[in-house]
C-alpha cells in the first residue's frame, strides 16, 4: 500500500514541475527590461570611466625628462659641495687629509667628511 | 520590446558575462533574456507582487553586472547563482515587511492580476499557483526552496534563519495544504 504522504510529495513535486515549465514562458515587461539594460549599459560606463582615470593617474605618475634632469643636476652638485668640503677641511688638516678623501669618496657625503676630520682633530 | 528568448543558445553564460565585461552591451542582453524571466518567476512566486518582484529582478541583475568583473569562469553555475541571490532578496523584503510573521495573519493578496494568472493558460497552471499563493509567506517559502531549489532542510533551515525542526514542520504543513487543494487536479497532475 502506497504511503500518503509519498503520493502527496510526488502530487507536489509534479505541481511545481508545471509551475517551473509555465515560468519559462514568462516575458518581463518592456519597461523593466529597458531599467536592467540601463543598469547594464551605467556599469559599463562607470568602468570605462574608472579605467580612464587610472591610466591619467599612470600618467600623471610619471617622472618627466626635466624632472630627471633636475635630479641629476642636484646629484651632481651635492657631490661636489660635499668633495670640495672634505678638501678644505683636510687642507686645514693635512693629517687627517687620506682619511677624509676616502670618506669622501666612499660616503659622497659631507657630513662622512666632517665626523672625520672631527675624530682626526681629537686625536691630535 | 522584440527580442527572441534567449536567442544565442551557443553561447554560455560565462562567455557572455566576459564579453559584458569587456563593455559588451549586446552581452548584457543576451543575459538578461536568458535569466530575467526565471527571476522575475521566483521572485513572483515568492512575494505575490508583481511590483516587488521586478524590483528584486532588477536588483538581482544588477548584483551581476557588479559580480561580473570578479566572476570566475567555471566556476558556480550563473542560474544557480542567480536563483540564490533572487530568493535571498526575497527572504529580505519579506523580513522588512515583516510578512515572515503574518503566518497567522489575514492572507494580504496583492489585487493586481497575478502574472502566472496572465500567461498561465492551463487552468492546472493556474489553479497550482493560486494555491501555491494561498499559503503562508513561510510556508510558500519553505515549499520552493525545496521543491524548486532542491535545497535540504538544513539548507532551508540556514537561509530562512529558523531550526531544522521549524523547517520540517513548515514544509508537513504546507504539503499537507498544497496537497489538499490540488486534490482534484490528481489525477491531471500525475
Amino acid at each position: 500500500m502506497t504511503d500518503p504522504k509519498d503520493t502527496d510529495n510526488a502530487l507536489i513535486a509534479a505541481a511545481f514541475q508545471r509551475l517551473e515549465t509555465a515560468d519559462q514562458e514568462l516575458v518581463p515587461s518592456d519597461q523593466l527590461l529597458e531599467r536592467i539594460f540601463g543598469d547594464a549599459a551605467e556599469v559599463i560606463a562607470e568602468r570605462n570611466d574608472a579605467s580612464v582615470q587610472d591610466m591619467s593617474e599612470v600618467e600623471a605618475e610619471k617622472p618627466s625628462l626635466f624632472g630627471w634632469a633636475y635630479e641629476v643636476w642636484a646629484g651632481v652638485i651635492a657631490l661636489t659641495a660635499a668633495a670640495a668640503a672634505g678638501l678644505f677641511v683636510g687642507y686645514l688638516d693635512p693629517v687627517g687629509l687620506g682619511a677624509l678623501l676616502m670618506g669622501t669618496a666612499a660616503a659622497e657625503d659631507g657630513f662622512s667628511a666632517v665626523t672625520v676630520w672631527l675624530e682626526g682633530g681629537s686625536s691630535l | 520590446m522584440h527580442i527572441a528568448f534567449d536567442s544565442d543558445i551557443s553561447v554560455d553564460d560565462d562567455t557572455l558575462i566576459t564579453r559584458f565585461n569587456a563593455g559588451d552591451h549586446a552581452a548584457a542582453r543576451l543575459l538578461t533574456m536568458r535569466h530575467a524571466p526565471r527571476i522575475l518567476a521566483r521572485a513572483n512566486r515568492m512575494l505575490r507582487n508583481s511590483a516587488e518582484a521586478e524590483d528584486v529582478t532588477q536588483e538581482a541583475m544588477m548584483r551581476l553586472w557588479k559580480t561580473a568583473a570578479t566572476w570566475e569562469p567555471g566556476g558556480a553555475k550563473l542560474s544557480t547563482w542567480l536563483h540564490r541571490v533572487t530568493t535571498n532578496l526575497c527572504i529580505d523584503r519579506m523580513r522588512r515587511a515583516q510578512s515572515l510573521d503574518l503566518e497567522a495573519a489575514p492572507e494580504q493578496i496583492d489585487d493586481r492580476p497575478h502574472a502566472a494568472d496572465v500567461l498561465q493558460s492551463a487552468d492546472v497552471s493556474r489553479h497550482i499557483a493560486n494555491a501555491l499563493d494561498k499559503l503562508p509567506d513561510r510556508q510558500r517559502m519553505a515549499l520552493t526552496l525545496r521543491f524548486l531549489d532542491d535545497l535540504t532542510n538544513p539548507e532551508i533551515a540556514e537561509m530562512m534563519e529558523l531550526s531544522v525542526d521549524a523547517v520540517e514542520s513548515l514544509l508537513a504543513r504546507g504539503k499537507r495544504s498544497l496537497a489538499a487543494a490540488l486534490d482534484a487536479h490528481r489525477d491531471a497532475l500525475l
